[in-house]
């Protein structure tokens, strides 16, 4: 093994272990190891920064009339374009000049209000037109065309969805306006909910070309709606409103679980990484 | 007895190679025919070529420029004449003088190629020959032409549509904030929670930490953070409570310090305004979540506040905040966030609520106009998805596939 590697390999373990004695408390080791990497990576960036943006687009088609290999005319469209961007981002400097420091607003407004505008019919089209073209087909078939449905997939689907949706309906809809009327009023309104959403889904069916609708599709569409109207700020959350908000928070929270386990389930995995390197710096001295 | 081993496998390369060529007469003498081109005399004809070559700018309303639509007469001897046409050869040049670079092989029988790899704007020239597997005929040439760019993209009229009503909703309810008009907006408990933090940092005598998120000024959050930030350094200007802003992009950075010099300049503090409590420390994800951890548990403020644009360093932040003791109120859209800051803060303002949140506050005409506009451009949403269900089940797609934009 060359020494080099052993000695940066330790430097990265000692470094490690700086970090995590931060899980014990703030400590000088700790402090060092942030010290040390905060200073690094501003001074990296510095550098960076400088030779992927700061050469490439304004220094070298400025000042030696190239951009990317091609030659660029000096007072040509493609110096100006690189001269204006170059001069507002100096601009940003004016800050330290009192007097003239209102100057560096301009930069600022250019850059926020370009991106912005840039970024609204991306916007439009990834995340309302094509969400809202797929929430429109809700009555997907819990199978593809030709495939023969599986009984006791057709019947969990079902049951599935229908238990969910009595249930939201007496919570969210339904108990304020109750009040404490008993468990029998609990029950008449689950098992009404379930008798008109049977109705519904049994229509739906007939309706749509699918061989058993999905329950969790319609499902799904419901959590849209209901999201929806919990980010809905122009009225009070009271009433259906209220409801639907009810039924929307509630979505949101289940997929925040499971965005959670998921991705602590990632954090765990970058943990045994690093545990992994120690373990190997440690055997890289038996070898 | 290496004299012997050479004799042997002198004899056993020679039987393998009269061996072989004894199976080639075989071959012969059973009467399998040769292949005809080793019989007749290599073909020297050239087909006729083709003719009446064009080349026009491709026009579909959809192209970006880099469309050209050939077209041309087929050679004579494509199915007819000689019949030996295989295909033609496409080629493309920038200049008069010479074919270029060949483009494309087209099938014999084919009038047309549709060039897709133009740059717009550049003149071509193009050549067409007939092949006939050997020869090329003479080349029809036709040029220059230029792709041009088209102003509108049709499959992408949904995308028109939508904002032009996005756009002209907030443009109404902009100008009826401007005219005083009372635009009614539900409070947001997670402001209360800003309030109550700032509040018990002061009594406890301890500073405000500010994140604005890692996100650069073009991030829609970090400008909607900009906004919740002067309205918390003007509380925190009155209560004469130290307000900590850490960065981890210059150019956020100095818009952060114009924001809380402003805002304390409005509540008549300008003295008050510290600008080294604003700072940027490093662009680099994990060492910015480190240096904000050290500033906790060092300076040790009594309420933190992450409001804007977080990616993993959310949880080890709001953790560390946790574990500090301090009062914590989060907010961002980013999906993936929230749930370590629903977890591990006291309040945390889920999605658009940030930017709600932002024109609750300010009551600034324009966000108020935006936020507006977005609530009812929801409602717009909604009706349209029931309209599509509806379409959808008495089978007219094509109001569903109008939506298709890609």
């Amino acid at each position: 093994m060359e020494f080099s590697t052993l000695i940066w390999t330790t430097i990265g373990v000692i470094l490690t272990l700086c970090v995590y004695s931060f899980l014990y408390k703030d400590n000088p080791f700790y402090k060092f190891a942030e010290h040390l990497v905060v200073g690094a990576s501003a001074g990296y960036y510095l550098v960076i920064y400088y030779y992927n943006f700061i050469d490439p687009n304004v220094v070298r088609p400025v000042f030696q009339l190239e951009h990317g290999g091609q030659a660029i005319a000096l007072g040509g469209f493609e110096w100006w374009m690189a001269l204006i961007p170059g001069l507002l981002g100096l601009l940003l400097y004016a800050r330290f000049f009192p007097k003239i420091a209102w100057v560096g607003r301009w930069p600022l407004g250019i850059y926020v209000g370009g991106y912005a505008g840039l970024g609204i019919s991306p916007v439009m089209q990834a995340r309302v037109i094509d969400q809202m073209r797929a929430a429109s087909s809700p009555l997907a078939s819990i199978v593809g065309p030709g495939e023969v449905v599986d009984p006791f997939a057709a019947v969990t689907n079902t049951a599935l969805g229908f238990v969910i949706f009595a249930v939201m309906t007496y919570f969210l809809l339904a108990k304020r306006h109750l009040g404490s009327r008993g468990i029998a009023a609990m029950i008449g309104v689950i098992a009404a909910s379930a008798v008109v959403g049977y109705g519904g889904y049994v229509v739906l069916t007939a309706l749509s070309a699918a061989n058993v609708v999905s329950t969790t599709s319609i499902l799904l569409v419901v959590g849209l709606l209901g999201t929806l109207a919990y980010f809905f700020f122009s009225l009070r959350h009271t009433g259906l409103l209220g409801g639907l908000a009810r039924i929307g928070i509630v979505f949101l929270m289940v997929g925040f679980g499971a965005s959670f386990g998921y991705t602590v389930m990632s954090r765990i995995s970058l943990l045994i990484g690093r545990v992994g390197f120690l373990i190997d710096w440690i055997g890289m001295f038996s070898s | 007895m290496m004299r012997a081993s050479l004799a042997v496998l002198s004899i056993l390369v020679l039987s393998l190679t009269f061996g072989w060529a004894w199976a080639q007469d075989e071959l012969v003498l059973e009467g399998v025919e040769p292949a005809l081109s080793d019989t007749l005399p290599p073909d020297l004809i050239p087909p006729a070529p083709a003719a009446g070559l064009t080349a026009v700018d491709y026009v579909d309303n959809n192209d970006s420029g880099n469309k050209i639509d050939l077209s041309w007469t087929t050679s004579p001897d494509d199915g007819d004449g000689a019949a030996d046409v295989t295909g033609y050869q496409v080629w493309r040049s920038e200049t008069a003088a010479g074919p270029g670079d060949t483009l494309a092989f087209v099938a014999a029988g084919q009038a047309g190629y549709l060039d897709e790899t133009a740059e717009p704007g550049t003149p071509y020239y193009y050549s067409v020959t007939a092949f006939d597997g050997t020869n090329h005929s003479d080349a029809v040439s036709f040029g220059p032409v230029a792709g041009a760019r088209n102003w509108f993209t049709a499959t992408r009229a949904a995308v028109l549509v939508l904002v032009s009503v996005f756009f002209g909703l907030v443009l109404v309810f902009t100008q009826l904030a401007e005219r005083g008009a009372k635009l009614f907006v539900r409070r947001i408990p997670g402001l209360n929670a800003i309030e109550e933090a700032v509040g018990r940092a002061t009594e406890m005598g301890r500073p405000v930490l500010y994140v604005p998120g890692i996100g650069e000024i073009d991030n829609i959050m970090t400008i909607a953070s900009l906004t919740i930030l002067s309205h918390v350094a003007k509380i925190t200007a009155r209560y004469e409570t130290p307000l900590i802003v850490p960065t981890a992009r210059a150019v956020v950075m100095s818009a952060a310090e114009e924001v809380v010099k402003e805002a304390y300049a409005e509540v008549g503090k300008p003295d008050a305004y510290n600008r080294d409590n604003i700072r940027y420390l490093s662009d680099a994800q994990f060492a910015f979540a480190g240096a904000v951890n050290g500033i906790m548990l060092r300076e040790k403020p009594a309420a933190n506040l992450y409001l804007g644009a977080f990616w993993a360093e959310s949880l080890l932040l709001a953790e560390t905040g946790f574990e500090a003791g301090a009062i914590q109120v989060a907010g961002t859209a980013m999906v993936s966030q929230l749930p370590f800051f629903v977890t591990a803060c006291d309040y945390t303002l889920l999605g658009e609520e940030l930017y709600a949140a932002s024109a609750y506050l300010s009551r600034e005409p324009k966000l108020l106009g935006g936020l507006k506009g977005s609530d009812w451009m929801k409602v717009v949403t909604i009706v349209l998805i029931a309209a599509g269900i509806i379409m959808n089940l008495v089978g007219a797609d094509a109001f569903v596939e109008w939506f298709h934009t890609s």
